[in-house]
């Protein structure tokens, strides 16, 4: 299991090893060197050398197992990795692909209430990592405020059913429109500029919108948040009584009342916009217009010097990228059933673009896994939430350092002779 | 004649890159632009492509006996007759929001960049594809339904792709990231990638650039082909006189900014000023005495 490779020197490792331990030594000596008993200091001098010699034995571990095949392709990877690789288009996965979407579709029919809930959150994020994924992965451009349109699209269902009498049905091409429209709006002024400035207008961008909500309280109930309807199902509602005149789902079909319904519609409507957004997506990719945003993404003025009018092309990233955003704030007001501006802070945007980054830029399925993971991991390890933001942080590093391209290699459709 | 280029002045704040150039681009036919480093040979590129914006003067395009005005497709600023005409308001504002370089582009005039502006993370045929953006069907229902006319149009697009591929002789790499060809390949395919939008006009900066003599050869080739076999207007720079001399039906030569020389190769070859640019004051001095000699 341990064949090492020729570059692997005996000698070397055990000279970084003991370098790595003395290092660790002094660093442990005033640490755990010295104990406190109550005024008078004792030392331990034996732990320093324990944690040492760990370390010792640890860093040899290090330089043998990367030198092995295995670590290899764990660590260093594949001697030319360059985070793309080009593929005839095959569909020998198709199989898997309808088992996970059959799976996706019975899940909640056997599901608790509790990981009902937390898979809705998961493909919340799913979608709204694909829609951030058009704007940052495919067109290259780095949006700090994407969570503005998640706002807009959340908003746009508890306002519009409350002004406007709107339904979650028609809730959700309403707020597509909308957010598509803040989209293109955030695409105007920011039509000069790249990277740096980019990210801090959109920044500001998403900031506004937050202020905005937080402050027109007459018109968003401000901090106080506004409340989203529940969605009905052919007008059965999905309360426990109905308001005048409705029938209430469990009476329509003799069952007793149980929250969980209203989830599972939730999550099968979700999950089929995911799905749809997905195929979307992953076309649009190879579409005129997909290819026309990763060129843009490649170079803005290579774009212009063949005739690509990169005005019309960032506005459709935009606003391609806002409306599947904002069809995410739909799903995730109704689920909640109440929303308001704290729910849509910097610190969502950051996650999105984590799971963009983690996903790799532009890689559809690895987006959708890193939405996955994202979510569902912080459930799975609940005593450890007070170091989610830390587990997060270090994890960003260690793809930086292993995978900058993201945890699967992107795809590129080969286009053969025909 | 196919170009015109008038009195054109670039300066950008204090440097005069550009002063009072003129010269014509005959279609059908290569001309070279010359001169040493730093004389506005890009920069009139620029200008001439719609990637700057010209201080002063006029770039003249004749298609189908019409001449168009370059510099209006980017957006001219208004002046005070404007605002008594209202056609020719509209027009200006028309081309203020809507117009740009690539407006250039669909006129006719492709590019390719003297440092290589390829989309590395793509293939080169994706490259080659993204070029023919404005011929494709661009519906995105039709995209998105993958319907009758959107596949033809693919397939067009396809067919016409590898024909440039094969015939610059990079069918082989049709399916490799751009960024991870060979140089030489990287170069051919910027070429072709202009050709893919249907120029009539190609502006090509230092495309030998790097190349080694027998890939220069070949490239000198290369562009005979656009020349002859397509009916391209080719327009060149290139620091390398072997090509230039060999390939060039006129050449423009340009120093400070300024065109000190017009002619055929071996009028250029013997001209006293442009030896005195290319070779320095002690040549112009040894020209002048030639001159007084005389
Ligand atoms: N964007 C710019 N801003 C300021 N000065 C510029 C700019 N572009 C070019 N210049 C100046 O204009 C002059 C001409 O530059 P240009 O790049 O056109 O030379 P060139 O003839 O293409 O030279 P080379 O053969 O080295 O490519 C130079 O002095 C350069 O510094
Ligand atoms: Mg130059």
């Amino acid at each position: 299991m341990l064949d090492v490779d020729a570059d692997f020197s005996t000698k070397q490792t055990i000279l970084d090893a003991i370098l790595a331990a003395l290092i660790a030594w002094l660093f442990f000596l005033p640490i755990t060197g010295v104990l406190l008993d109550g005024y008078a200091v004792q030392s331990a001098w034996h732990q320093p050398f324990v944690l040492a010699l760990i370390v010792f034995y640890a860093r040899c571990l290090i330089a043998i197992i990367v030198h092995t095949d295995l670590g290899k392709r764990l660590f260093v990877g594949k001697g030319h990795y360059a985070g793309v690789e080009v593929v005839d288009k095959t569909n020998a996965h198709w199989h898997w692909l309808l088992v996970i979407v059959a799976i996706g579709f019975v899940f909640p029919f056997f599901s608790s209430k509790y990981w009902l809930t937390v898979a809705i959150l998961a493909l919340i994020y799913v979608l709204l990592g694909l829609g951030l994924n058009v704007v940052v992965g495919l067109a290259g451009l780095l949006d700090l405020g994407f969570v503005a349109f998640y706002a807009v699209g959340a908003y746009s269902y508890a306002l519009g059913s409350e002004y406007l009498g709107l339904g979650f049905w028609t809730a959700l091409p309403f707020a597509a429109v909308l957010a598509a429209s803040f989209g293109a709006i955030l695409g105007f002024p920011v039509l000069r500029m790249h990277g740096d400035y980019l990210a801090i207008v959109t920044l500001g961008f998403g900031e506004i919108i937050r202020l905005i909500l937080n402050n027109w309280t007459a018109f968003t109930g401000g901090p106080n948040g506004a409340s989203a309807p529940l969605p009905t199902l052919f007008g059965l509602e999905f309360s426990r009584r109905a308001k005048q005149g409705g029938t209430p789902f469990h009476d329509y079909f003799g069952l007793d009342y149980s929250t969980i319904y209203r989830y599972i519609l939730i999550y099968l409507v979700l999950f089929l916009v995911v799905c749809v957004m997905t195929m979307v997506v992953v076309r649009l990719r190879q579409m005129p217009i997909g290819r026309a945003w990763e060129a843009l993404r490649e170079d803005e003025t290579a774009c212009r010097s063949l005739g690509i009018n990169h005005v019309v092309v960032k506005l459709s990233a935009f606003s391609m990228g806002a409306m599947v955003g904002g069809l995410a704030g739909v799903f995730f007001a109704a689920y909640q059933g109440f929303i308001n501006p704290s729910s849509f802070t910097f610190f969502e945007s950051a996650l999105i673009l984590a799971i963009v980054v983690l996903g790799g830029l532009g890689s559809v399925v690895g987006v959708i896994i890193a939405a996955v993971v994202l979510t569902i991991l912080p459930e799975l390890l609940r005593e450890f939430s007070d170091y989610r933001v830390l587990i997060f942080g270090m994890s960003m590093v260690l793809m930086m350092i292993w995978r900058p391209r993201g945890l699967l290699p992107q795809r590129r459709q080969a286009f053969r002779r025909t | 004649m196919l170009l015109e280029v008038k009195q054109l002045a670039m300066r950008f704040g204090g440097v005069v890159a550009l002063d009072n150039v003129s010269f014509g681009v005959e279609a059908h036919k290569i001309t070279s632009l010359i001169g040493p480093n730093g004389a506005g040979k890009t920069t009139l590129f620029n200008c001439v492509t719609g990637f700057y914006q010209a201080s002063a003067g006029e770039i003249v395009f004749y298609q189908n006996n019409q001449a168009i005005d370059v510099l209006e497709l980017l957006g001219k600023p208004f002046i005070w007759q404007d605002f008594v005409n209202p056609r020719q308001l509209l027009r200006r504002l028309f081309f203020k929001m809507l117009g740009g370089s690539h407006r250039v582009n669909r006129l006719g005039i492709a590019r390719t960049f003297q440092n290589i502006r390829l989309f590395r993370d793509m293939t080169a045929i994706e490259n080659l594809l993204v070029a023919q953006h404005q011929y494709l069907n661009r519906n995105i229902l039709s995209g998105l339904l993958h319907s009758k006319g959107y596949q033809k149009s693919e397939q067009q697009a396809l067919e016409q792709a590898y024909y440039w591929l094969d015939l610059s002789g990079l069918g082989d790499d049709a399916n490799k990231l751009a960024g991870q060809l060979p140089y030489g390949h990287q170069k051919r395919l910027e070429i072709i990638r202009a050709m893919c939008t249907q120029p009539q006009l190609i502006c090509l900066d230092e495309p030998a650039a790097g190349l080694n003599p027998n890939e220069t050869a070949e490239l000198g080739e290369f562009i005979r082909i656009l020349q002859q076999q397509h009916q391209i207007t080719v327009l060149l720079i290139e620091h390398d006189m072997q090509m230039v001399m060999d390939i060039s039906d006129k050449i423009v030569v340009l120093d400070h900014g300024e065109v000190i020389a017009t002619g055929g190769p071996e009028a250029i070859q013997k001209n006293p000023a442009v030896l005195a640019a290319y070779l320095g004051e002690e040549t112009t001095d040894k020209a002048k005495a030639e001159t007084n000699n005389d």
